[in-house]
Parts: C-alpha cells; structure tokens; sequence
C-alpha cells in the first residue's frame, strides 16, 4: 500500500474482532444453506412411501455413529484449546489433536462415502442416493476446509502474540463447532430411519 | 507492495486494494455487462414489434434466439446489474468514506471479490459462445428447460457435453457472482461495525450506510437456498441426479422454491440501497433533516423480515394449495405497509423544503414517482392471488417489475452517480447533457413500460416469440402498444448514450471542481478533497452531529458538516 497507515482503527479496539464477525456471517450463509438442502431432503422424504426407497442399501449406523463421537470430541479438544489460551496458556496439543481427530473422522467418513460408491450404487440410482451423496460430500467438503483452516492456525500460532492466537482460535474455532455441530442433524436425518 | 510511485494503469485496474478503485472496476464491469443485456433487449424488442423483419445489426430472430435472448437480458439485469451495480459498486464506494474510514476492514478479500466477479463475468460471456448457444429457460432458470438440451432424456451425453453447455456455466457463474457479493457484503459489515470514525454512533451512520448493510444481511439469509438449490441443478445436469427429475421423485417445483425464497428477498436487496441514495439526495435537496430516521429503519427491518415470508407469490399458478396462496397473499400485502411508510417519509421531507431540483434530485423524484405510482401499487395487485391467477405470465408482470427495477436500478444509480461524481472524479459532469439525459430516460422508459401494462390486460402472455400467430392479440390496438414499447425502449437505449458520452468526457475532461462541497452536504465525503486521496481523509474526522442537520436555527449556513464541532 501506498501510505503510510493511517487507519483509525489502530488506535480504537473495536468489541468483538472483524474475522470473528465475518465468521459468524459465513455460519449464517451456510446455516441457510445447509437449511436449504435439508428441507429438500425433508419434502423428498415426505412423497416417498418407503425411505430409503426399497433396494437401496441401508447405511452403516453404528460406524457413523463411533464416527460422529470422534468428531465431537475434536470440538471439545479445540474447546479446551481455546479455553487454555484465554487464560494465557498455550497448549498446543489440543489444538493438535483436533486436527488429528478431525482428519479421522474425515477419513473414516470418506472411506464409507467411497465404499457406497463401489458397492455400484452410482448417483444416477435414486433420490435417496442423490441427496446422500451430496449432503454428506458437502459436509466433508466442510471438514475438510475446517481442517484446513486449523492448519493454517497451527502454523501460524508460534509466531503471534498470545493476544492474537487468542482471536485466531476463537474464529477458527468458531467455524469448526458449526462444522460439528451439524453433523449430529445430518446423521439424525440420513442415518436414523 | 511497498512502492511509492504514482499508480499505472495496470495498478489502478487490476491490483489496487483502494476501496475506490475496486468500486470503479465493478461499476466499469457492470457497464460492460449492461451493454449486452441492453442490446439483447434492443434485439427482442424489436422482433416483438417487427416479427420475420430483420432487426439491425443482427438479423433474423428466431424462436430459439428469442428465448436465449430473453433469457440472457433477464439473467444479466437482475444478477449483475442490479445486485452488482447496488450491493457492490454502492457498497464500494460509500461505505468506507461515509463512515470515515480508510478503507474496507478486509483490502484483500475485496480485491478478491472483484476477481470473482469478473471470473463470473467471464463465464457468462463465455456461455454464448458454447456449443448450443446461450442459455434459453427464462431467468428464473425452472427446470426442466434449464437442464438444457443434455437434460434428463439423454443419458448419453458425455460428461463433457454436459459439463461445457451454457447451463453448466451460467449456474457457475452465478455461484462465482454470489460468493463475490458475499465477501463484498461481509467486508460491508465488519467495516461498518468496526471501523466508524470517532464519534459516529450507528444513529448518526448516514442512511445509506444502514441499507446497503441490511440488503448484505438479507442478502446472506436468503441466498443459501438458492446456492443449494443451484448447486443440486447442476449435479443434476452433470453427474445425473434426479433432484429435479419427477420420473426419480424429484419435483421441479423444489427449484421454484429455493429460487423464490431468494428471489423475493433479492428484489428488497435491490430496492433497498437506492432507498438510502434516496434519503441522501432528497434529504440534502430539500434543506431539512430526513423525516423519521427511526421510523425508515424500523420500517426497512420489518420489511426485510416479512421478505422471507412472502416467496410463493410467485407460485399462484404452479399449482400450491389455495390455502397456501391465501396467506402468501395477505403477507404480501402486508408487507407493502412499511414500503408506503418509507416512500412517505420521504414526500414528508420533500414536504415545504427549499427543493433544489438539481439533477440527482430530478432522479431521485422521477424514481420516487414511478415506483410509487406504478412499481409498488402495481405489486400490491399482483399480490393478490385472485387477481394475479389472470396475470400471471403476461405482459402486466414484465411492467410491474421494469417500473419496480427501472425506478430503483436505473433511476436510483443515477441519482447516485449524478450526485457523486464530482466527488469521487473532482470535475463535474456536463449540467445540459444530463437534463437531456434524464427527461429522454423518464419519457421514454415510461412510453416503453406502460403499454405492457395494457397489453398485459389484454391477455398478451410473456415470453411468447411471436404474436403474429395469436390472433386475438394481432387486433388494433394491440400491435400498435407494442410498437410503441418497441420504438421507446430503443430511444431509451439510445439515450444511454448520451450519458456514457458525458461521463467518459467529464471523467477525462470535464470541468475541475471549485469546491469539495457543491451541494452544502453534511455527510464525511464532502469534508474531504475531491477526488479523496487514497485512505480517503488525510486527518481522520471526528463527528458530532447526525447526517441530516439542515436549517438548524442559530447557525450561519443552513448545514452542519458531521465533523463539525
Ligand atoms: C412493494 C411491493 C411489491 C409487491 C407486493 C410485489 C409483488 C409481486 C408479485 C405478486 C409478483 C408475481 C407476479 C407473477 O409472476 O404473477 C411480482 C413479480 C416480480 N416483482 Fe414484484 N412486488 C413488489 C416489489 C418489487 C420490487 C421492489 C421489485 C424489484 C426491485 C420487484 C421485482 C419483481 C420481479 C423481477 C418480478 C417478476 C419475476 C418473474 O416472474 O420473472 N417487485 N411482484
Ligand atoms: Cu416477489
């Protein structure tokens, strides 16, 4: 930039930081988007007699369910995480094993999506199948981009201000419970029949 | 970055983080976009006056061009003029300067966004060019017609085939355009929230500032279902789901759902930043302080609630439960009520000013008028479910929306333009082309719109290609309104020229400003130099005072700069 920085906002802290806003709205786009394709889901539902329509596969319940456990402790971790850093204790390790948690259930979960598509059921087959694979790939999509952003933390972290890794995590953090947060509706949706 | 030189060309255009700057590449996108959708409707138009003539610089319109032509100019107005030209540019532009501010709280995501745009804008243009042609299924984008010709029935089609069709890539496009707008909107927000010069509590932000913000918000609320809605049209066309495929269980009308749960609220998202361009240049031209500040804004907040509550009146006819019908209706007319309360608020304004009909005040009534009288009421109408089962789906629709986007686009963006363009070039446009340019506008755009009212009446049903085959609407008069639409709309498109004409001469060689502040306007961008340096202020304002404090008694000019003390 061109000059020097004259921004007035260096001398004002505003309450609540910008990228923790800006989170919130992107929760907000998604929320409505999730919002979006589960009422599909749900009106799709509602015309159909047997659902899952007969013939196609019944979804490995209980795997999922171990599956979303690990991912509801990757929450609690980065809770604890964030908990830790407000009161100026860096605990990395938390934040570590979010990730790590986070990449299991990634890999678990997209091991059970690729699995389904081998059994031959292709996209084409039904409605039902439709919107598994969609919702559930974009809620991978999701993880995925959730675990991305905590890398991104990861690395950044050793070179901040306590201050700043604090704001970091909280955004961060924020966006991961959403991810979370979902799954356990999802699951109840397209899992419990 | 740290270079200290002169910004080039290059730097101005493409790389620049200045709010400014990236407010000036959207706008001159958006005229880009314009052009085409303009001349699409030059095309149609003609050959809805003129059928088997050969219109002009492009030749013999046939069914199928006419359905993509439609279409298109559909598709270009609402998506990348309007939301573009409104949330954008407005957004861009106005939001750090009014405030007091430097620039946007996030530079890079901004720049970012006007990437996406343009990536957006390049897939449109592109999708003409695609084998098959332009897309043809109305803007509203129903399937099955927007599944394209590679749609359900032909299984075979390559991946490729289907990937590489103006379907595929106009529902990317409009992905590519919205997560634009949403970094834009987000920015918005946090900038607003954030980064307010000292003083200025959210009561003393300038009116437009709170608009441009609620239509981000409302934006970000309605827009998830479209994109779901829009993300499952186009696996349906690439990979072959059935989301829309009744012979899988899907159902079409979903589309009609997710497309109108965003699609009412889309139309508030366009109304309500030129209402805030409006507070300003009516507020500042009749000398008096805007009337019920409070009032306008609760009045826009319940609106943009009720907003999602009303979608189905677009669905009279696609065969939902009559029962339904009778409580979307009664929430449409309700949500007039506030709509009235602020066009109101805005004549009480007006009400014994000392009015100064300068141009962006003629644009500002002649859009307060037409969308009033003929935009809202018209809507009010159609709200009704008994009466619009007789119009919808004809001309009587295409007039209710071009006098609600006409007056608001249109009218409002120039109302801006004309009021802000000696602030944001520092030289003045030209006063006798503009009052040519804005009489040839509000004459012509009303001999172009009003004749579809009647023609509507009569039973002309929309996006039919040729008349010259429906017998009942070949009778006198009716070929004669649709000449007189005709030959308005392509005067109308012709007077565009004068102002493109104006604003490249005056950008480039107009008259320099004598002073920074030609209206005597409170708000922050008149206290600073015109054009604002980058970061806008070179000492940062402190306000004292709310934005609409003209003819305070006990004070020697009849306006107080907000950084006054
Ligand atoms: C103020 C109250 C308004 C009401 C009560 C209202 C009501 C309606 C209704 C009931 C329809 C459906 C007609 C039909 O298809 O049969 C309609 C169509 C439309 N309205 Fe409005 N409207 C209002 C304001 C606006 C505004 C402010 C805009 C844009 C800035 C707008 C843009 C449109 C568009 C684009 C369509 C046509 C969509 C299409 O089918 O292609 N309306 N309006
Ligand atoms: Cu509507």
């Amino acid at each position: 930039m061109n000059s020097i920085s004259t921004s007035i906002t260096e001398t004002q802290k505003p309450p609540v930081s910008g990228s923790l806003i800006a989170v919130i709205m992107v929760i907000i786009v998604e929320m409505m988007f999730f919002g979006g394709l589960v009422s599909a889901y749900i009106l799709a539902e509602a015309g159909q007699i047997e659902w899952p329509p007969a013939g196609q596969p019944r979804l490995p319940f209980w795997l999922t369910f171990g599956n979303m456990i690990i991912l509801l402790l990757s929450a609690y971790t980065m809770w604890l995480y964030i908990h830790r850093l407000k009161k100026e204790i860096v605990a990395p390790i938390y934040l570590k094993l979010s990730v790590f948690l986070g990449s299991l259930f990634f890999l678990i979960q997209g091991y059970e999506w690729a699995r389904i598509l081998l059994f031959g059921i292709q996209t084409q087959a039904s409605l039902f199948t439709s919107f598994f694979y969609t919702i559930i790939g974009l809620h991978g999509f999701h993880v995925l981009v959730g675990l991305i952003i905590l890398l991104y933390i990861w690395r950044k972290m050793s070179t901040q201000k306590v201050e700043n890794q604090y704001n970091y995590a909280v955004s961060a953090g924020t966006f991961w419970f959403f991810v979370v947060a979902l799954w356990p509706i999802l699951y109840s949706l397209i899992y419990l029949n | 970055m740290n270079t200290h030189q002169k910004h080039g060309f290059w730097h101005r255009y493409f790389f620049s983080l200045d709010h400014k700057d990236i407010g000036f590449q959207y706008m001159l996108t958006i005229f880009f976009m314009v052009a085409i959708g303009g001349f699409f409707a030059y095309v149609f138009r003609m050959h809805l006056a003129f059928p088997d003539m050969e219109v002009p610089l492009f030749g013999l319109v046939t069914n199928t061009d006419y359905n993509m032509l439609i279409t298109n100019h559909g598709l270009i107005m609402m998506m990348w003029l309007a939301l573009g030209m409104l949330l954008a540019v407005a957004g861009n532009y106005l939001i750090p300067i009014l405030i007091g501010t430097d620039d946007m709280a996030f530079p890079k995501l901004n720049k970012l966004s006007y990437w996406f745009f343009l990536i957006s804008v390049i897939l449109m243009v592109t999708s003409f060019f695609l084998p098959k042609g332009g897309v043809r299924g109305g803007w509203t984008m129903y399937p099955p017609l927007s599944v394209g010709d590679f749609g359900y029935n032909t299984p075979y089609a390559t991946f490729s085939d289907r990937f590489f069709s103006s379907n595929s890539f106009v529902l990317l496009a409009i992905v590519f355009e919205f997560t634009a707008l949403l970094m834009g909107g987000v920015n918005f927000f946090v900038t607003t929230l954030n980064k307010r010069a000292k003083g200025m509590t959210l009561m003393k932000m300038p009116l437009v500032v709170w608009m441009i913000n609620i239509a981000s918000v409302l934006f970000m609320f309605s827009v998830g279902p479209l994109v779901a809605g829009t993300f499952m049209l186009l696996l349906d066309i690439n990979v072959g789901t059935g989301f829309y495929d009744p012979y899988r269980g899907g159902d079409p009308l979903l589309w009609e759902h997710l497309f109108w749960f965003f699609g009412h609220p889309e139309v508030y998202v366009i109304l309500l930043p030129p209402l805030g361009i409006l507070a300003e240049v009516i507020s500042v031209n009749s000398r008096k302080p805007l009337f019920g500040y409070k009032f306008i804004l609760t009045m826009t907040l319940i609106a943009a609630v009720l907003s999602m509550m009303v979608w189905a009146h677009h669905q009279f006819v696609s065969g939902i439960d009559p029962r339904a019908a009778t409580v979307f209706s009664i929430f449409t007319i309700i949500i007039s009520f506030p709509f009235a309360g602020i066009i109101l608020a805005y004549i009480a304004t007006m009400w014994y000013g000392k009015l100064r009909f300068n141009l962006p005040m003629k644009w500002a009534v002649g859009s307060v008028v037409l969308f009033t009288l003929l935009g809202g009421f018209t809507g009010l109408h159609l709200g009704a479910s008994v009466f619009d089962i007789y119009a919808h789906d004809t001309s009587f629709v295409v007039a209710h929306f071009h006098y609600t986007l006409f007056p608001t686009v249109i009218f409002g963006s120039f109302a801006g333009i004309y009021y802000w363009f000696n602030k944001f070039s520092g030289r003045e446009l030209n006063k006798t082309l503009g009052n040519l340019h804005f009489w040839l506008t509000f004459i012509f755009f009303n001999g172009f719109a009003f004749p579809l009212f009647l023609l509507g009446l009569a039973g002309q049903q929309r996006r039919v290609a040729n008349y010259s085959q429906i017998e009942f609407l070949m009778q006198d008069p009716l070929p004669l309104y649709r000449q007189i639409a005709t030959i308005s709309a392509v005067i109308l498109i012709l007077t565009q020229f004068i102002f493109l004409f104006n604003f490249i001469w005056s950008l480039l060689k107009g008259k320099k400003v004598s002073t920074d502040n030609p209206w005597e306007a409170n708000t922050l961008e008149w206290q600073t130099s015109s054009p604002p340096p980058h970061g806008n202020f070179k000492t940062y304002p402190i306000v004292y005072h709310g934005p609409y404090e003209y003819n305070i008694p006990d004070r020697d000019t009849d306006f107080t700069p907000q950084n006054e003390k």
